[in-house]
Parts: C-alpha cells; structure tokens; sequence
C-alpha cells in the first residue's frame, strides 16, 4: 500500500531531513513513526501525501509512483489519503459538521449523500450531538475526533496522523488512539508519528524509528 | 452538475459577502474605468456622427459665367448626376437665386434692387457623399465642372470644411485616445480583480489548504474565484453604463440647447445596446482573466507546514 525505496529529502543543499530511507506497508497494516524531533517524522509524512516531493528515490502510493505525479493528479492522491495533524486544523468560523462535510463536497459528493455520510461518521467519533457547534467550542480531545472523522469520511484506503495527541492529556491520548485502531480494524492503512513512548507501549504495534533522518530501527 | 454550480456559486457569494467593502471598492473602481472608456466611446460616436452629417452637408456650387439658358443647365446637371460621389444636384437660375436671396435677406430684400444682376449668377450645386467630401474628392470634383461649358467659377461651399477637417482629427485621435484608454481600462481590471481576488484567497487560505489537503482540484478550487471575478467584472460595467446613461440624461435635460449648438444641432446620442452588452462582457472577461491570474498566483504558493 506504502512504499518508499531509498527515499532523500533536502530542503537545504547541507543537510538531509530524509536519508536514503526504504519503508513498505501493506495493506490494513498498523504502525508508528517514532523518533526524536528533528528526526524527520513529519518530512516522511509529506512525502506519502505529495506535499513535498523527494530528491532521491521512489515513493509508491496505492500503487502508484508519486515521484513522477503531475501537479493536477496530486488530489486524486489525496483522496485516498486522510492526514490529521497535530493541531487539528480545523476552520473555527465552521460548524463541526462543515468541516467534516468538507471532505466530501471537494469530491463533488450529493447534499444528500454528505449529510448521511458526515452524520453518521461524527456518531461513530462520539460527536452525534455537537455537529452544529463550532470546533473552537471543543475540548482538544473532541477537536481531535473532528479533524479524524474528516480524514475518514470518505473512506481512504490510507490514514497518515503526525502526532495527532501531541496536544493532549493521556485520557483524551488513548481515546483519540482507539479512534485510529478502529479506522485499522475496518481496513484503513495506519502510520502514526509520535514521540510517545507510552502510546507505543500500550498500543503493541510495529515502530518504525528515524533519527536524523535515517530509518535506525523497525520492529516490522 | 446543479448541485457544483450551486456549490460554487455559494462558495463565491461567501467571499464576497466576507469583504463587502472590499468588493464595493473594487466594483466602484471598475466602474470609473469602463465608464472613462465608454465615455470616451461616447464621444467618439457623436464626434463620428457630427462628422459625417457635416460631410453629408458638403457641397460644390458652380457659378455660371453668362446667363447659361436653362436647357444647357438642365444637360450640364444631368451629366454631374452620373458622376461618382454625387447625392444630388441642384440647379438656379440667375432669377430663382436672385430670389432665393431676397427671401433670404427678409425686410432688406429691397436692397436687391439697386444690384447689378450679375451679382447674383446662375448655379449648379452638387450634394457630395460623405466617402468623396474630403479635401482630394473635392477637388476632383471641383475639376471635372470646370470642364463642363458654360462654368465661371467653382466654390468648394462646403459647409465648415476644414472644421470637418479638424473634426476628422480630432476622431482619429480619439479612435488613438480610446486604444490606449481601453488597454488603460483592461489593465486596471486586471490589477483590481486579481488583488481582491488575491486577498480574498489570501483571507481563505486556511479553508483551501484544507480543501487541498482532503483533494480539491485546481479547478475546484479556481471555479468560485472566476464566479468572484465575473461578478466584480460585470457589476462595474453595468454600474458605469447605469452612470452613462443617467449623465447623458442630465446633458440633454439641462444643457440640452448648449450641447446641440457644440455638436452642430446632433442631438446627442448614446452608445448602441451592442457596444454597451460588449464593454459589460469585455468587463466580465478581463475581470475572469484577472482572477486567474491571481489563483494561478495562490495555487503555485501552496505550503504545508
Ligand atoms: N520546510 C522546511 N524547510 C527547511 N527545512 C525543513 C523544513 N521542514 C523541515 N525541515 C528540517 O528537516 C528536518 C526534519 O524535520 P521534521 O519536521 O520532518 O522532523 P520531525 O521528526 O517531524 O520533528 P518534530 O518531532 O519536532 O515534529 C529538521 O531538521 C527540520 O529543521
Ligand atoms: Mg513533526
């Protein structure tokens, strides 16, 4: 499903945020990116999603090569690919329900089938009952669960999380974790930057482990 | 497809509703351009429509030596009849002139009488087409009645020649004037629209990273800017027409009998309904072309960070 071979990245002529890394997922596969900041945790991440694109190497994605992706093919990309971020980033001046519904109108989705869809996506989040607020009303963990349902809602093959708990206290941590493993068990393709250790204890999962942008230990 | 042109058509309503001032600045501006441009158009059209009512007016008398008897006369219009560049041909004898004249004079027709007739000669007078009363195509007619018999002299009398003239020049310069008002115009357009746009994308640049992020297209994302830009483009241009108008109703009402007596007694008149729908359209374009320009601007900065 994910596959990079021999991957640099450079933003700067002297230094490499990425160096000569080979990673595979397959597909349903679950696993952590972990690493000290710096590491190029988020670098990788870009990468998978063609937000940036490599110096050196190959990146396949769903089968196919985003190395040689026309600029007009990137979207398509990404509707295969949910990504949450650390900070949400959710729209503030939207309701809950809009920044879901987001996902979906890009696509040129039916008012219908948007409505069925986000409804039912921000009840499986535990969010049925605060649609129409606006996120910035949220708690952290609750804003997390919206940024999620918005990756989600329709249904990539492939979720990409760059610390996506960073920001929260341990309880909410786990809650948004679950999320994520559930999204797994449905059959979504997970990768997960943290720098948690507990999160990578409790969720037994393969680690994948950069510094300074060299894959030094992978447990898969 | 309905339910995208309603989608982007809201998508673009919300940006202008979030800078309506903005908006209403770049539409006023619009408007003061297209509305220099139409008036300058405006001008033109009257300038143009003077001109050739003028050159309409244009005549060549031809005053006869000797009391021509009226069948030569009557032979001698006949034959100017058939030249090029001839509306119509009027003759007088020397007694129709003599009177013509009298008539002309009112209370002091009296005078007349203590004349010498051969003041006032018989005539042979050609009503010349616009496209032969310039300078050359008078001439040429002027030349070809000297040739008939029984000519003396022949007067260009053509009514304000070289005001026609100069009315001429100054119409090419305005058809100059109105070129490079018109680039002027569409460059304006261009710099106001794709700087509101800009700013406006500018001011959604969280909302379309996002909408990049979860796969919106280019072209999703560029359809409401051109919707955005067609508005502003084609509120400016309706908006200067409406001023046109209303300024052109003013002219007439107010400065009605002043105007007419400037423009040669042509009542004004206003831009036809096809150059009005072409400079609101021409408006509409230039301002989806700025628009372009500016996402094209916003889509190649794309950031991720
Ligand atoms: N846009 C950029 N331009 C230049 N250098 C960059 C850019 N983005 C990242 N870097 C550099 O690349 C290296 C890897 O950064 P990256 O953000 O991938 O690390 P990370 O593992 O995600 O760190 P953190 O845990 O702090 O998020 C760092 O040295 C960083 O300074
Ligand atoms: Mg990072």
């Amino acid at each position: 499903m994910l596959q990079m071979f021999h991957v640099t990245k450079q933003y700067t002529r002297d230094a490499r945020a990425l160096d000569d890394v080979s990673l595979r997922l397959e597909k349903g596969d679950f696993a952590f990116l972990a690493g000290p900041s710096g590491a190029g945790k988020s670098t990788l991440l870009k990468l998978l999603f063609a937000a940036e694109t490599p110096t050196k190497g190959q990146i396949m994605v769903g089968g196919h090569n985003i190395h040689r992706i026309q600029r007009s093919s990137i979207p398509f990309l990404r509707r295969n690919i949910g990504v949450v971020f650390q900070d949400f980033k959710l729209l503030n001046r939207r309701t809950v329900y809009d920044n879901v519904a987001f996902s979906l109108e890009v696509l040129g989705a039916r008012p219908r089938d948007i409505r069925l869809r986000v409804t039912r996506m921000l009840r499986l989040v535990g969010l049925g009952d605060k649609m129409h607020l606006s996120p910035g009303r949220l708690s952290g963990g609750e804003q997390q669960r919206v940024a999620i349902a918005r990756a989600l809602v329709n249904e990539p093959q492939i979720l990409l999380a760059d610390e996506p708990t960073g920001n929260l206290d341990p309880e909410l941590t786990f809650e948004i974790m679950r999320l994520l493993q559930d999204a797994n068990t449905r059959g979504t393709t997970v990768l997960v930057a943290t720098h948690d250790p507990e999160v990578m204890r409790t969720f037994r999962k393969r680690v994948v482990t950069l510094k300074a942008g060299r894959v030094v230990d992978d447990t898969g | 497809m309905l339910h995208w042109m309603r989608y982007f058509a809201g998508k673009a309503a919300q940006s202008v509703r979030q800078s309506v001032v903005m908006q209403l600045v770049a539409v006023t501006t619009i408007a003061v351009a297209v509305l220099v441009l139409a008036g300058l158009l405006t001008v033109l059209r009257n300038v143009d429509r003077v001109a050739a009512q003028w050159a309409h007016d244009a005549r060549l008398i031809a005053f006869l030596a000797d009391d021509v008897p009226p069948a030569e006369l009557a032979a001698a219009a006949d034959a100017a009849r058939g030249w090029p560049g001839v509306v119509d041909v009027d003759t007088r004898t020397r007694a129709e002139a003599r009177a013509e004249l009298a008539a002309a004079l009112g209370p002091d027709g009296a005078l007349l009488e203590s004349v010498d007739p051969a003041v006032v000669p018989a005539s042979l007078e050609l009503a010349v087409a616009a496209d032969h009363a310039d300078a050359a195509g008078r001439r040429a007619l002027a030349d070809r009645l000297r040739a008939l018999p029984g000519i003396g002299a022949v007067d260009e009398v053509t009514y304000g020649a070289d005001l026609l003239e100069r009315l001429r020049g100054l119409r090419d310069l305005l058809r100059v004037g109105g070129l490079v008002v018109g680039l002027l115009v569409a460059l304006a357009v261009v710099f106001i629209v794709s700087n509101t746009i800009r700013l406006a994308l500018f001011a959604r640049r969280e909302e379309l990273e996002i909408m990049q992020l979860v796969g919106a297209t280019d072209g999703f994302i560029r359809a409401p800017c051109y919707l955005e830009g067609a508005f502003q483009g084609v509120a400016g241009g309706l908006l200067a027409l409406a001023l046109l108008t209303g300024l052109l109703r003013v002219l007439r009402e107010e400065g009605g009998a002043a105007l007419g007596v400037a423009v040669g007694g042509v009542p004004v008149e206003g831009l036809p309904p096809g150059l009005m729908a072409a400079l609101v359209g021409g408006a509409g374009l230039v301002a989806v072309l700025a628009s372009h320009l500016a996402a094209t601007r916003f889509l190649r900065g794309e950031r991720w960070d």
